[in-house]
């Protein structure tokens, strides 16, 4: 019994030491207003590791209060003309809900949240830890997840008018 | 007072003159700096990533005398593994008298950006003799450390062990010393610090020396090439490791591989 207790106490520690010395690293987070609409992401951590595939979600500036319409409009606009990049971005997110059916609304989708904030997009940083992305209206952030204790959240570069009839 | 020692007094002199000329002359040869120096070293969030580069042949810290640049053979940009040539790009301006060469450059995007420059060969008249220094400076944008430790194949080239930016005074910096790819056991490396104040072009404190020594510090590279210097002093900092090149037309040439980086006080 003492034995046993001794060994799953010693893997524990090596399993606690090893993700420490795995996660020693700081991450890190570069947004640019490209000033076209959109903004070009960049992920990677202090010691230069890869930040290929780690979560981005843009999230609405404000308490969620039961409004999806933030994310609606920007689902909406983004996929206006891509059926199957609609039908594959809803199916990553686990939904039920039939895209296919004349009767979807984006509104039909479940908010997710983050922090108590609602979820607008989400996306990954591609194999060089990039990403470009349509700036949602109003304040919001940008979130990149790498996992618990690698997150850095940053507000968001705001679309100006100029920016909305350009995008028209 | 006789003729012959009046004319012996007058020839003593002469050559007192003449070694006293000589003298200097090779005192500010040694301490020549190939500088590339940025506006900017640390692209921080919400700041312009526009920055001036100005490229000066000169003497840092004594703010002396500056040398004319013919065009450089080549300046360019390493990032994310990638060169690009902006050799291009340069405007000649003249700094304190003699040739010098600026451009600007947009740096997009988050991490290293490495400017390298191989000067055209430098004909140093009292010595007979070329100078060549190749050069590097790294800017780094949002703090993604990338390309600060890349070896871009100059012909002669300060490899850093220490990342060049973000250091502190009493930080100590290191570097490998190659010449064509190998390391120099036992390189001999100038160090100076840019004396940003007695340039009126530059910006920054001016320095004083309480002795020749002072101006110009000399250590050597290990036998594996690779020197050490702790920093005294906040400002930018140039490490010249000078070696002996190939002939060129003909002459002797001093190849040198050269670094610059900027240092900050912790308050």
């Amino acid at each position: 019994m003492k034995s046993r207790l001794r060994v799953t106490l010693a893997a524990l520690a090596i399993l606690v030491l090893s993700a420490a010395t795995a996660y020693a690293h700081t991450p890190m987070l570069y947004v640019e207003d490209m000033r076209d609409g959109t903004i070009y992401l960049e992920g990677g951590f202090s010691d230069g590791s890869s930040a290929a595939g780690v979560k981005i979600y843009l999230v609405e500036d404000a308490l969620f209060k039961s409004d999806t319409a933030a994310r609606d409009e920007y689902l909406e606009a983004l996929f206006a003309n891509s059926p199957k990049e609609r039908a594959a971005y809803v199916a990553k997110l686990s939904s039920k809900v039939d895209v296919r059916s004349k009767a979807f609304r984006y509104s039909d989708l479940l908010p997710e949240l983050f922090e108590k904030k609602l979820i607008i997009f989400r996306s990954q940083l591609d194999q060089y830890g990039e990403l470009v992305l349509r700036k949602p209206k109003g304040k919001y952030l940008v979130v990149f997840d790498a996992g618990p204790g690698h997150v850095v959240v940053k507000k968001g570069p705001a679309l100006t008018d100029a920016e909305r009839k350009q995008s028209k | 007072m006789t003729n012959s020692h009046k004319s012996a007094r007058k020839l003593m002199l002469a050559l007192a003159v003449s070694l006293a000329v000589i003298i200097a002359y090779s005192a500010s040869s040694v301490a020549h700096f190939q500088i590339v120096l940025p506006s900017d070293d640390l692209i921080e969030e919400g700041e312009s990533n526009v920055i001036q580069l100005q490229l000066i042949f000169t003497h840092p810290a004594e703010a002396s005398h500056t040398m004319d640049m013919a065009k450089p053979a080549t300046f360019g940009v390493y990032h994310k593994e990638k060169a690009h040539d902006l050799t291009g790009a340069l405007q000649e301006f003249e700094f304190r008298g003699a040739r010098a060469w600026r451009t600007e450059y947009t740096a997009r995007g988050a991490g290293d950006f490495v400017f390298y420059l191989a000067p055209a060969p430098y004909y140093e008249a009292m010595e007979d003799a070329y100078i060549t220094q190749y050069a590097k400076v790294v800017v780094n944008s949002a703090g993604f450390p990338t390309d600060w430790d890349a070896e871009l194949g100059l012909e002669a080239e300060i490899v850093p062990l220490a990342k060049p930016y973000g250091l502190w005074t009493g930080n100590v910096f290191q570097g490998i010393v190659k010449y064509k790819g190998q390391p120099v056991p036992f390189a001999e490396i100038e160090v100076e610090r840019l004396n940003a104040g007695a340039f009126t072009d530059f910006v920054g404190l001016g320095q004083s020396y309480p002795s020749d020594a002072h101006i110009t510090q000399v250590i050597k590279a290990d036998g594996n090439g690779v020197f050490t210097f702790g920093i005294p002093k906040a400002g930018w900092w140039g490490f010249a490791a000078l070696m002996e090149g190939d002939s060129y037309e003909g002459k002797d040439q001093e190849v040198g591989a050269v670094i610059w980086i900027k240092v900050y006080d912790m308050e």
